[in-house]
Order: structure tokens, then C-alpha cells, then sequence
């Protein structure tokens, strides 16, 4: 409840800020925006740092055998400042996460925007393009 | 309970859209008829305090199409997203009708020099993915910003004091040390990452000159380098409680034959912001992720 109400409030104040910025550097460089993914796994861990934050998690594929993937966020800065904490998604949490592939084919994307088990959706603060 | 209640306090503010800043507090205890600013104990307009970049960019009307243009990647705005409750509902509200980017050129066509724009051309060509080490950005790599290369969801700081005027970016914890002492630039062979700013005061406004740039920073993704030719104006004035004017002339002989010139603005940042550690080398997965070799380890 906590978090959602952090979250609602960052939209709202976000919605009504229309004003350029630049960013760390180009997704396109490293992730490709016509190779959406979305995954559902459990959380091993979270690296909460700059400039971009870490999640990695645990993904079962079509074989059953277990992936660790790993998603690009924000920088642990901004994200703060939206109203997330270190303690927001603990190892063990279930996610499903919608993000963009990386180029280079490994298990790595860049996510776009983390759903928890009780329906929350959480912004990743990353650097995709049209994010909410 | 107490943390949220804090929580709902907060948010409560934010939505009410009041988000008084220091300066906000100083203007509401001022006649409203015409505002001045607070000044410093040497007489100068008090600018210090948390201040959001909105606006200063290399926005190029003939950007070359590459993959970084589906992205708005060329030095054009992100997505409203990035803009990570740093600045205020009343910023918003006075940048709206505030001109952003070059504003001259008019038509924002960047007077290139032809081999330097086929220059830029050929780096982006093969930085998407980069063909090489030598086409990753320097963003990438976590060297610092240059002039307008950083981050605008980080805020930046002020602090005035006799003789100086300190520009601090959160991102990638880059100091502006900005002498208004009367001293001259430092000699030609110093090379610097943010160059070397002297200051003075022309009534109310800082004009900031800045020279002796190395070439190993970037105007934007779009225009990756410049060159060691560059010299860049400031101007820093304070025009109500919430912005700061913002005007940046660029003069770089060896990629333009002309100036250009760009308007933006620093906007008062929303009250409980602060600035925070950035170390950019520590989740910097960006070469690993490119090249395929897995990750840094221990970051």
C-alpha cells in the first residue's frame, strides 16, 4: 500500500513534469527495442547502485531448466526518488517482468516495468523508450 | 506507522502541487510587486540550494536518421519518466513557456563543418551496436559529462562564496569550480574533462567563460565528441523563485562555423532532495552487455 501510494503519487507529479532530459547513455546501443520480453521468475537478488540498478532472476524455460536473467533499471538515485526502496522487492519475490533483450543474446534486458504478486506495477525507472 | 505516515504527508504535498523550496519560502515572505533575490554577504543574487536542468541541449532540427532517432536518443527530450520528482510542479508550470534548446541557429540546422559532421556521421553509423571500443560512447564508459552530457534526472548544486561559484552535478559527482576572483585561464596546455571557468558578474547575471577543454567528452548521443577548440559562455540569472535563466553559447570552430546558442533553465528543486552519491563505475554494465562477456564482477 505503501509503495503503491509512492507510486501513484511519483505518476501523478511525473504526468505533469514535461520537460526534457538527457540520459546515462543509448539504450539502442544495448538492448533491442523490436525484441520485447516478458518473463516471469523469482527475484534472487536486487543491486541497488549507479548508474544503473540491477534485479536478477531466476526464469524457467520451456525445459524446465533454470536461467538467472538480469534486468537493467534506473539509477538507484532516481529510483529513490520514485518511491522505491532497497527493501521494495526481496530475494524470493515473485515477478513478471516486461522489458527489451539485449543485443548481445545473453540473459539480460533492460526492464520496462516490474509486476509483484498482489498486482503492483512498478515503474523501472530504465532507459527504454515509451515508458508509462 | 510513522514511515507512513510520512509517507502519506509527503505525497499529500506533492499532489497539492505545493512544494515550497527555500527560495519558495524567501519569495513568500517578499511583496509580491516585483521580486528580488536574496542575496549573498557580497552582494550577489543567492542562488544556492538543489537545482533540476531543464532544457540545455543540442536539439538539432537535422539530426542524421540512425537507429538513436526511433529512441529519442538525438539530444531530444525523454520521456516525462525521467524526470524523477527533482523539480516542482511551480518549475513545470514556468518552464512550459520558456524556450528550450538552440535558439539560434532559429531553424536549429547546426552550422556544420562538413568533415566534422561526416565525422559525427561515421561514429554513429557504427555505434549502434558499436562496431568497436572506439565507437562505445563516452557516457558509457563513465567519463564525465562535459557541458551537456549529463544525466538531467540528477539534480545539480549550488554553493556561493567569496571569489567562487560552485556548480556540483550529482551525476558522476562532477564539481565546477567557477573563479569570479579575477584570475585568468589557466595556461593553454592544460587540458580538462569540464574545462576551465572563470566568472564574473554583470549585474545580476554570472557570465561563466569557459575554455581549455580536452576533446574526450560529447555534446550528446547524437554529436558524441568535441573538439579541444572548445570555449563556451554561461549565463546564470535568477528571474523569480523557482527558475533559473540559463543561456549557453557554444563556440567550437574545429565542428561549427558559427556560435550556437541554447536556452534552458534550473529549476528549484522540490523541498526534501538531496544529493547522493553517484559512482558510476559501479553498475556499469554497459561494455559487458554490448560485447557479450557476461558482467563485471563484484561491482
Amino acid at each position: 500500500m505503501r509503495t503503491k501510494l509512492w507510486v501513484i503519487t511519483a505518476t501523478a507529479v511525473l504526468l505533469a513534469l514535461a520537460v526534457p532530459a538527457a540520459a546515462h547513455h543509448s539504450f539502442a546501443a544495448e538492448f533491442d527495442g523490436d525484441r520485447p520480453v516478458t518473463l516471469k521468475g523469482t527475484v534472487t537478488k536486487m543491486d541497488w547502485v549507479n548508474p544503473h540498478s540491477w534485479i536478477y532472476v531466476d526464469v524457467k524455460d520451456q525445459s524446465g531448466k533454470v536461467v538467472n536473467w538480469r534486468f537493467e533499471m534506473g539509477p538507484v538515485n532516481a529510483l529513490l526518488r520514485m518511491g522505491w526502496r532497497k527493501d521494495s522487492i526481496p530475494a524470493g519475490t515473485a515477478v513478471e517482468i516486461q522489458g527489451y533483450r539485449a543485443k548481445s543474446g545473453q540473459p539480460v534486458a533492460n526492464a520496462k516495468q516490474v509486476k509483484l504478486p498482489d498486482g503492483r506495477e512498478l515503474f523501472s525507472g530504465g532507459s527504454a523508450p515509451n515508458l508509462p | 506507522m510513522r514511515r507512513t505516515l510520512l509517507h502519506i504527508a509527503v505525497a499529500s504535498i506533492l499532489a497539492a502541487g505545493v512544494l515550497p523550496s527555500v527560495h519558495a519560502q524567501r519569495a513568500q515572505d517578499q511583496t509580491p510587486a516585483k521580486w528580488t533575490p536574496a542575496r549573498t554577504p557580497d552582494g550577489h543574487p543567492d542562488m544556492q540550494g538543489l537545482w533540476a536542468r531543464r532544457g540545455a541541449a543540442l536539439t538539432e532540427a537535422n539530426a542524421p536518421k540512425t537507429p538513436l532517432s526511433e529512441f529519442g536518443a538525438t539530444g531530444q527530450p525523454y520521456p516525462t519518466v525521467f524526470n524523477t520528482g527533482v523539480s516542482t510542479p511551480q518549475a513545470a508550470a514556468a518552464l512550459a513557456n520558456r524556450p528550450a534548446g538552440v535558439i539560434e541557429p532559429a531553424n536549429r540546422m547546426l552550422p556544420w563543418r562538413p568533415e566534422a559532421d561526416a565525422a559525427r556521421r561515421e561514429f554513429l553509423s557504427n555505434m549502434i551496436p558499436p562496431a568497436s571500443l572506439k565507437y562505445v560512447e563516452a557516457s558509457a564508459r563513465c567519463v564525465p559529462p562535459g557541458l551537456l552530457g549529463g544525466d538531467d534526472r540528477h539534480p545539480y548544486q549550488i554553493v556561493q562564496r567569496p571569489g567562487s561559484f560552485v556548480l556540483m552535478y550529482e551525476y558522476n559527482h562532477v564539481t565546477r569550480v567557477v573563479y569570479t576572483d579575477g584570475r585568468p585561464h589557466v595556461g593553454p596546455n592544460i587540458r580538462l574533462y569540464m574545462g576551465d571557468s572563470i566568472g564574473k558578474w554583470e549585474g545580476d547575471t554570472l557570465v561563466v567563460d569557459t575554455t581549455n577543454f580536452n576533446d574526450k567528452t560529447s555534446f550528446s548521443q547524437a554529436i558524441p565528441f568535441h573538439s579541444d577548440a572548445l570555449h563556451t559562455t554561461e549565463r546564470f540569472t535568477m528571474v523569480d523563485p523557482y527558475i533559473i535563466d540559463y543561456q549557453l553559447t557554444i563556440e567550437d570552430p574545429k565542428l561549427f562555423t558559427a556560435p550556437i546558442r541554447i536556452a534552458g533553465a534550473f529549476a528549484a528543486a522540490a523541498k526534501g532532495n538531496e544529493m547522493l552519491e553517484f559512482a558510476c563505475a559501479e553498475g556499469s554494465q554497459t561494455l559487458p552487455n554490448i560485447f557479450g562477456f557476461g558482467e563485471f564482477p563484484g561491482q
